[in-house]
């Protein structure tokens, strides 16, 4: 059996190894420009840390929640990358050539050089990715409270540590490690050669701990159509009839804004990107990379709800699945490879959020106020080296306390939408950026600014409904009767309609109620719990398999 | 290349997708599901193919800009 204390001394001695082959591959990438880490390799492989946590728990638990949604986080990409040569390669070239840093950067001199407009872009990106942050943390204390409720040993070290203390450790370890990996030095191009070595390292390495769990459980459930097959007769089948709504389309979207907009793709598909030529790589394999990290999340999804006891977490099926039939090694590397992508997260993120926060916000309020002619080089330098220190602990805590205010909530992958919705406001402005001449400061920044505003309205303030009788009251009664409703009625608006449950932007699990007749659409609130699956991958009662079916009907 | 993209939006997106959403299973795994895997799967040859016979930039030139 594994014990929570073997886990965790694991995990550290696993971030030492890449704290090592960081230092290594950067010495070595400053000695030889033309070695093995400016390959197109590398490249794509660093370009995968979009696959999280998200995806390596999240999605089994969303497949078995949800059925099918979890794909369209990753067709999105696809199809940004697909299609690499009239947007992503464009991106790249008009990066280099204006020394671009971030999307901030971008934004702001291709909009005629507006410091406001970066400094809207750093705040709403630093609050946005917040959950996101937090949704890793959640990821690594439930994969640790996962090996920590089953060991035999006890909790060992962890005896009296809540959820809340062990992700501030998670949180606190993090950012020490960011700051040792990521704050060593000052590059004029702010590239990361060890990073990425290190991020790349752990793509391989998140990848090989999903496809190896997701073989063993092929292997022990007798194969694909066993499992399938098992499963119908347990009751479990993939019920896509409701699958392809405007839920589909618009996580679709969603995904297809990320991929361009957020911080450390923007840093690791265009920032790190060393030659353009590049792409040519990139544009095949890292869908390739995704589909083989998805390939396996249905069938564990399925197998895990044909044989866990019910009320197991799906989130966390992909450890717990080969802790319940007893092996151990397979464990312990899944939940490596989970740690893995949480790291590669949470380092990049927050290296790219720093950049941001110090380029555009402490740099040029620290440059105002100073008093001029008295900084050196070496004085800038150093304090740039503090700034981004600073911001990177600000950005973890943010996360912190993200997670410490809706610890209630259940699953991974809602959560990560709310931080997917507040970037792809980026979005449209960064299409403008690069095919509209004549797109102007003024209407960019209004449309992000509303955007936010929308956001912080419909997404992110109902995450902490459940927490906050306070907020609650709020949403509940509408900003003070003002010209915003309250973001419930939006939803009962929606539901009216459709006449199913609510299918907002807003993530299913932080809706509140949902009306009693529709709950086998999605698993909802803080009183549902994980095992009570009330999904759309699950068969539903009688009734409701006909009211689907009846609306299914309609629409063809 | 263009063409790739937006068949392939228009593959995973309904209307299109309805047709390939039947109870039927195929080697024992749902339609829909082998359907959205193939349907990846051609998008990620596609483009590898299309990449390959596409010209190759030289650094710094800005040729080919607006061609497919």
């Amino acid at each position: 059996m594994l014990s929570a204390d073997f886990v965790i001394a694991t995990a550290v001695g696993y971030v030492g190894l890449l704290f090592v082959l960081a230092y290594f591959g950067d010495r070595r990438a400053r000695v030889n420009t033309r070695s093995f880490l400016h390959s197109p390799a590398v490249y794509t492989l660093s370009i995968s840390v979009y696959c999280t946590s998200w995806t390596f728990y999240g999605a089994v638990g969303n497949a078995a929640r949800s059925g099918l949604e979890f794909l369209t986080i990753y067709l999105g990409p696809t199809l940004v990358f697909v299609g690499w040569w009239f947007l992503l390669r464009r991106l790249v070239r008009i990066s280099h050539n204006q020394r671009i840093t971030s999307v901030a950067d971008l934004l702001s001199s291709r909009f005629g050089k507006s410091n406001r407009l970066a400094i809207l872009i750093t705040c709403i990106a630093v609050i946005g990715i917040a959950p996101y942050i937090a949704l890793q943390l959640k990821a690594v204390t439930s994969s640790i409270q996962a090996v920590a409720g089953s060991s035999e040993f006890g909790r060992g070290s962890l005896k009296g540590i809540d959820d809340v203390g062990l992700a501030f450790g998670v949180a606190a370890a993090m950012a020490l490690f960011t700051i040792l990996f990521g704050t060593r030095h000052v590059d004029a191009k702010e590239q990361h050669h060890g990073v990425v070595a290190a991020i790349a390292f752990e793509a391989v390495v998140k990848l090989a701990a999903l496809v190896a769990v997701g073989v063993f459980v092929v292997f022990v459930g007798g194969g694909f159509e066993n499992i399938f097959s098992k499963a119908a007769e347990a009751g479990v089948t993939v019920d896509a009839s409701n699958t392809f709504d405007s839920r589909w389309l618009t996580t679709l979207a969603l995904s297809v804004a990320a991929i361009v907009c957020l911080p450390r793709q923007f840093q690791v598909t265009v920032v790190e990107n060393s030659d353009e030529n590049h792409l040519r790589v990139a544009s095949w394999a890292f869908p390739a990379y995704m589909l083989l990290m998805s390939l396996f999340i249905l069938p564990i999804a399925i197998f895990g709800m044909t044989t866990m006891p019910a009320g197991s977490n799906p989130d966390m099926f992909a450890l717990t699945l080969p802790m319940a039939f007893g092996q151990d090694a397979l464990a312990l590397f899944a939940f490596i490879g989970g740690f893995s992508s949480a790291t590669s997260m949470i380092i990049l993120e927050s290296i790219a959020l720093s950049i941001m926060v110090s380029n555009h916000i402490i740099m040029p309020l620290i440059l105002r106020f100073s008093s001029g002619g008295g900084g050196d080089g070496q004085g800038v330098t150093s304090m740039v080296l503090i700034a981004r220190r600073f911001s990177i602990v600000l950005i973890l805590s943010l996360g912190f306390f993200y997670f410490f205010f809706t610890r209630d909530s259940d699953a991974l992958a809602p959560i990560g939408l709310i931080s997917f919705t507040a970037i792809a406001q980026f979005f449209p402005a960064v299409i403008a950026a690069l095919f509209w001449r004549d797109a102007s400061l003024k209407a960019a920044t209004a449309a992000i600014a509303a955007g936010f505003v929308f956001w912080v309205w419909c997404s992110f303030l109902p995450s902490f409904e459940s927490v906050s009788p306070q907020v609650a009251m709020l949403l509940e009664r509408g900003a003070m009767g003002y010209f915003l409703a309250a973001p419930r009625s939006h939803v009962r608006a929606q539901r009216d309609r459709s006449a199913g449950p609510c299918r907002v932007l807003e993530p299913a699990g932080q809706c509140g109620d949902t009306d009693a007749g529709f709950a086998p659409d999605q698993p909802v609130g803080p009183r549902t719990h994980p095992g009570q699956r009330l999904c759309r991958c699950v068969q539903a009662g009688p009734d409701h398999a006909r009211q689907f079916r009846a609306r299914l009907g309609h629409r063809q | 290349m263009l063409l790739l993209t937006v068949l392939g939006a228009a593959l995973m997106l309904p209307p299109l997708v309805y047709v390939f959403d039947q109870p039927i299973a195929h080697f024992g795994i749902p339609q829909i599901v082998v359907y959205l895997f193939a349907l990846w799967l051609l998008l990620i040859v596609g483009t590898a193919v299309l990449t390959h016979a596409l010209p190759r930039e030289e650094p710094g030139s800005d040729k080919g800009e607006g061609e497919r």
